[in-house]
């Protein structure tokens, strides 16, 4: 069975913040279906498919995974490492989406492998540009790795 | 000459026969040939020229054709000179003009010529009839007056020059003022081996041209340039009158004509069997070369060879002085390096044999000891030889710099003087000492008056057999005088004379003991006359000896120098239990005695102390573990020595040389360095540098130890960075004090350290959070102010809409804050990735920028090329961000708006500007240009958030460099910045 993998997956503590990217995808027409999780705990049981999504198949991963870097508990990065690290998700497309400019922050992410690194904008309406934009880029030109059948 | 004048036909001349003269020019020519003076007369409007027998010499070759000839033909190329006065003769005024310069052409060439002439209108009925014309040639007084003058000049200008070149250089110099006896001149200098002339230097030729080549070989003969070879070798003067032919035509000077002749001179100063070099002096092209112009050249000849001799003879007598300064400079390195070696084996001995002595757990059997005191005794006796030979030195060297302070000089000598009681007691004789006390202190530097003391205490006690031995000291108001009397053996007056001289002994006195250097009394005359007093002696054979030491009181006599210095790091003083020691050890019963003189003051002598044993404080590391202390010495039993000392304490790594020392603190950086100076492969020095060039042991303190007691050593090692610096020999205390107090300041150092990275840590945390948290409610702000917009706008009225978008505006300002906060901390901290870069092209993208972001603006920029400097490429492109991106901004009201950005040279500094013709600032607040937050235009004129300059002036003076501005109200501002010590 074919199986197109199109769901992004927004790990972001910010209600506001999800909110705005939600509805700067929807209005940069980025019609994808939107997995919003709350923090990096919830971002990795959603990915390897356990705690509340224990009962999800994870051989449906997200086109790509969106990743706030400052959470509480879990950073952004730690759940890059955890992806990084597991045999299923390794290859997964991950973005960090973040307000930071931080050289550190930056080189972070790199070290851990990071397919991207963007950052968001205070202007609503260069949000809006930016989320198009990603949309176009992975959900439509990039081609995600194959979908393991393990 | 009437006969000549008659024999002439004068038929074909203007005058026509000399029947017809007028009885005018009859009578004047009477007139003339009746008188001797050198007259000519000129008449008739054809000039006709008519002389006696006086003037024809003048004419020279032209005469007789000259007679009768028109004046103005005949002296043509005298008229620049004569041209005028001639025509105002001719109008009736006479004129009178003297010693001339004349160039005539009667010996078929053009002569430099000198005279004193008039003319005189002769008049008849119809007015100017002719001329008179009388004349004197003074050439050669004129050229004798010159040459001597040439001559006078030579000598005294030369007479500053230091060598022979310097000689040959003023020489030249001042011939060439007077091109017309001397068209050139050329002084060439030989090599020793007499194989090569080199020109040092010339006057009316260029240097090396083809008649004045730089070099010329004396070995082979040139017939094509100076025969200086010929000159080189014979010694004889050469006259070369075939220029042209062996250089082609080449002038000098004012005259066109081409060089004909030179004399070329030896130059061999009195007591050179060869010339040192020779003199080429061109013959003017316009004189004869007559009997007096040739004795000028050799006049010139003989004073240029004084002047060289005079340069030689000032310039070896320069050699010998440095030559013997060198010698003066290499004997008191070797006493520098004596003591060196001296003072390593001493303090070797000295420590363990104080360890050995000092021992009260297991005392030696008295037999033993008593070897051991021996030794202990006459080491000590030799550090006392060492550290005296060293005082000389210093002196010698200048380098004694005598530390005055105030003292209690009565309360001092009897302290002093006390050393030696029990010695001078024990000896059966008696000791007086008078000292009362003085109405006011004494400046003195003590350790030298303690050696002053005692060297003529021992001195006292060395040749006093019986009867006594008396200190006194009285003040006599403008000084005080110390004497020191015995009733000994007393001092041939034969030798007395000598007595102060270094190594001078007495031979065949009587003394306590041969030991003795005889340095002692050379020592205390050095000490008394660096005190500005004197010393003197009065002796008796068989009755005694006293000395009397005189010191000035008040301080007018002292140096102007301040009255108190810091002590000196080295000391060579032994203190007085050296010398009692020692002459306790004359008496016959010395063997016996194991008393030691009582103290004078809490024993502080660096090697009396030694005798200490080495107290093991109680107090516990600051750490738990021990410290780590790396030593370095490559005398192996010095390495032994300090290692047992610290052990009790750290733990010691001790290793061998500088290298080995430095390998071992970068593997594990220790908590101190203690390292001896002189090492094999890397030196205590190189070792210091590298160690405070590696980042993870720059913070190590370290220790010098050297043997060297000398000011310099100590200053040059603290200043190359080292912690502190301590002399062989030191004592077990004092080492073990030293590594304590430095191992305490690093600790403290390391907290401290700590203490601010923390703080830098917390800063970086705040502005890591203020990226982070701050901008997500704004974002939010933002964002749901744009939908309500957006998506209810049918709903909000045009008020409600106008208040969303101003709220959107103000996060977004927010938002431009929140960066430039973040930007300004963040070029305060990171490090300068310093590299050549070229201003120009991040300029011009800056500017491209702009352009892009503002495509209506018409700006006429300007940026120069080349502006490279040496920084940091980011931070400078943010510097010219703000700076342009601030004149685009301000020139934006501006009619035709310019920005230039350039960089002009200021003395040293390369100064770089951003100017423009905007709207300016008023000066009175250019000191809050570069204040975070502060503005001077409305954010409604102008946009910004006023942390661009702020940001500019930190990364500027990171740079270490400087920025400022110039602006008035609506002329434009120009910004100025320099980049500090990287250029």
């Amino acid at each position: 069975m074919m199986f197109e993998t199109h769901t992004i997956l927004l790990v972001e503590d910010n209600d506001d913040d999800a909110e705005l990217t939600a509805r700067a995808f929807n209005r940069a027409n980025v019609k994808n279906p939107l997995v919003r999780v709350r923090d990096g705990q919830e971002g990795m049981d959603y990915l390897f498919g356990s705690g509340t999504y224990a009962n999800r198949d994870v051989r449906d991963m997200p086109a790509v995974t969106l990743l706030d870097i400052n959470m509480p508990k879990i950073s952004g990065v730690d759940v890059l490492k955890a992806i990084r690290a597991d045999e299923r998700t390794r290859h997964l497309p991950v973005v960090i989406l973040t307000s930071s400019n931080e050289d550190q922050d930056r080189v972070n992410a790199y070290t851990h492998f990071v397919n991207s690194y963007i950052l968001k904008p205070v202007d609503y309406d260069q949000f809006v540009k930016v989320a198009a934009q990603l949309g176009l880029y992975w959900m439509v030109l990039n081609s995600p790795p194959p979908r393991r059948e393990a | 000459m009437g006969e000549l004048i008659r024999s002439m036909d004068w038929t074909n001349t203007p005058l026509g026969p000399v029947d017809s003269w007028p009885q005018s020019l009859r009578a004047t020519v009477s007139l003339c040939l009746a008188s001797n003076f050198p007259i000519s007369l000129v008449w008739g409007p054809q000039h006709v020229q008519i002389y006696n027998d006086g003037y024809w010499p003048i004419c020279g070759e032209k005469h007789p054709y000259s007679m009768g000839q028109d004046f103005t033909e005949c002296w043509a190329s005298a008229w620049p000179v004569i041209g005028e006065a001639f025509a105002r003769a001719l109008t009736g005024e006479t004129s009178f003009l003297e010693d001339q310069r004349i160039f005539l052409d009667r010996y078929g060439y053009l002569e430099e010529t000198f005279f004193t002439f008039s003319f005189s209108p002769i008049r008849d009925e119809t007015g100017v009839a002719g001329l008179f014309h009388p004349v004197t040639e003074t050439t050669s007084r004129m050229l004798s007056e010159r040459r001597t003058r040439i001559l006078r000049d030579l000598s005294s200008c030369t007479s500053k020059a230091q060598t022979e070149e310097e000689a040959c250089r003023l020489a030249a110099q001042t011939l060439s003022a007077y091109p017309f006896d001397l068209p050139f001149v050329l002084f060439y200098l030989f090599d020793e081996k007499a194989e090569r002339a080199r020109l040092i230097a010339g006057g009316g030729l260029a240097h090396d041209s083809a008649a004045s080549p730089a070099f010329l070989s004396l070995l082979t003969p040139d017939p094509s340039s100076w025969p200086l070879s010929d000159v080189a070798a014979t010694g004889q003067a050469r006259y070369v009158d075939d220029l042209e032919l062996r250089f082609g035509p080449f002038s000098c000077g004012d005259y066109p004509e081409s060089q004909k002749a030179a004399l070329v001179f030896p130059l061999t100063p009195p007591g050179c069997k060869r010339p040192r070099g020779a003199l080429v002096a061109g013959v003017s092209t316009r004189l004869a070369l007559n009997e007096t112009y040739r004795s000028f050249y050799d006049l010139l000849a003989a004073a240029a060879t004084t002047e060289l001799a005079n340069a030689r003879a000032y310039e070896e007598e320069r050699r010998r002085a440095e030559a013997l300064a060198e010698i003066d400079r290499a004997k008191t390195e070797f006493f520098s390096n004596v003591s060196h070696e001296f003072r390593t084996p001493l303090t070797l001995m000295l420590g363990p044999l104080a360890d050995e002595l000092a021992e009260s757990n297991d005392p030696l059997p008295a037999a033993r000891r008593e070897r051991l005191e021996t030794a202990h005794r006459n080491s000590l006796r030799l550090l006392k030889l060492v550290n005296s030979l060293l005082d000389f030195s210093r002196i010698e060297a200048g380098r004694a710099q005598a530390n005055y302070e105030p003292t209690d000089l009565a309360a001092y000598t009897v302290e002093l003087a006390s050393v030696f009681r029990s010695a001078v007691e024990k000896a059966g004789l008696t000791f007086a000492v008078n000292c009362d006390a003085l109405p006011e202190a004494v400046y003195v530097d003590r350790e030298m008056w303690e050696k002053i003391v005692l060297n003529l205490l021992s001195n006292a006690f060395k040749h006093t057999f019986e009867g006594s031995i008396t200190v006194t000291l009285r003040w006599r108001v403008d000084h005080v005088e110390l004497t020191v009397a015995d009733t000994g053996v007393g001092i041939p007056a034969a030798e007395l004379p000598r007595l102060f001289e270094r190594f001078h002994r007495v031979k065949g006195a009587k003394s306590r003991t041969h030991e003795g250097t005889g340095i002692g009394l050379a020592l205390v005359r050095e000490l008394v006359s660096l005190h500005g007093g004197q010393v003197n002696i009065e002796s008796q054979e068989e009755k005694g000896s006293t000395f009397t030491v005189t010191i000035q009181t008040g301080t007018n006599h002292l140096p102007s120098a301040p009255k108190r210095k810091t002590r000196e790091l080295v000391s060579t003083a032994t203190r007085g239990t050296a010398y009692a020691e020692e002459a306790l050890h004359w008496l016959p019963n010395a063997a016996e005695s194991n008393e030691l003189p009582p103290h004078p003051e809490p024993v502080n002598g660096a090697v009396a102390r030694i005798g200490g044993a080495v107290a093991p404080s109680g107090a516990s590391p600051h750490r738990s573990g021990r410290q780590k202390v790396l030593l370095a010495d490559d005398n192996a039993d010095m390495r032994d020595y300090v290692r047992r000392l610290l052990a009790e304490r750290y733990e010691v790594l001790a290793v061998p040389d500088g290298l080995t020392a430095l390998a071992a603190a970068r593997e594990h950086p220790p908590d101190l360095v203690l390292t001896d100076i002189m090492m094999p492969g890397l030196d205590g020095f190189g070792l210091l540098r590298e160690l405070k060039a590696t980042q993870s042991t720059r913070g190590v303190p370290v220790i010098l130890l050297s043997a060297r007691a000398g000011e310099e050593s100590a200053v040059e090692g603290l200043n190359a960075g080292a912690d502190d610096y301590l002399t062989k020999p030191f004592s077990a205390q004092e080492l073990m004090a030293r590594v304590r107090t430095h191992l305490d300041i690093a600790h403290a150092r390391r907290e401290w350290t700590n203490e601010l990275e923390q703080s830098n840590k917390q800063l970086e945390a705040f502005s890591y959070s203020v990226s982070h948290d701050l901008r997500a409610p704004l974002r939010a702000i933002d964002g749901f102010s744009k939908m309500l917009l957006d998506d209810y706008s049918e709903k909000l009225d045009q008020n409600a809409c106008h208040c969303l978008q101003r709220v959107r505006t103000a996060a977004q300002k927010m938002s431009t804050l929140i960066n430039d906060i973040l930007e300004l901390s963040r070029v305060t901290r990171g490090a300068l990735k310093k590299e050549r870069i070229d201003l120009t092209a991040p300029a011009r993208d800056v500017v491209a920028e702009l352009q892009g972001k503002d495509p209506l603006r018409n700006v006429a920029v300007e940026i120069s090329d080349g502006l490279t400097v040496t920084a940091d490429r980011h931070l400078m492109t943010m510097v010219l961000t703000n700076l342009l991106g601030n004149a685009w901004t301000y020139t934006a009201k501006a009619s035709q708006p310019q920005i230039a950005f350039g960089c002009s040279n200021h003395g040293e500094a390369n100064v770089f500007y951003v100017r423009d013709n905007g709207v300016g600032f008023d000066m009175a607040y250019a000191d809050k240009l570069f204040v975070p937050f502060q503005r001077l235009h409305l954010e409604s004129e102008f946009e910004g958030t006023g942390i661009g300059l702020a940001i500019v002036q930190q990364i500027i003076s990171r740079h270490r460099g400087r920025i400022w501005a110039e602006s008035a109200v609506d002329a434009g501002a120009t910004f100025y910045f320099t980049l500090g010590e990287f250029q």
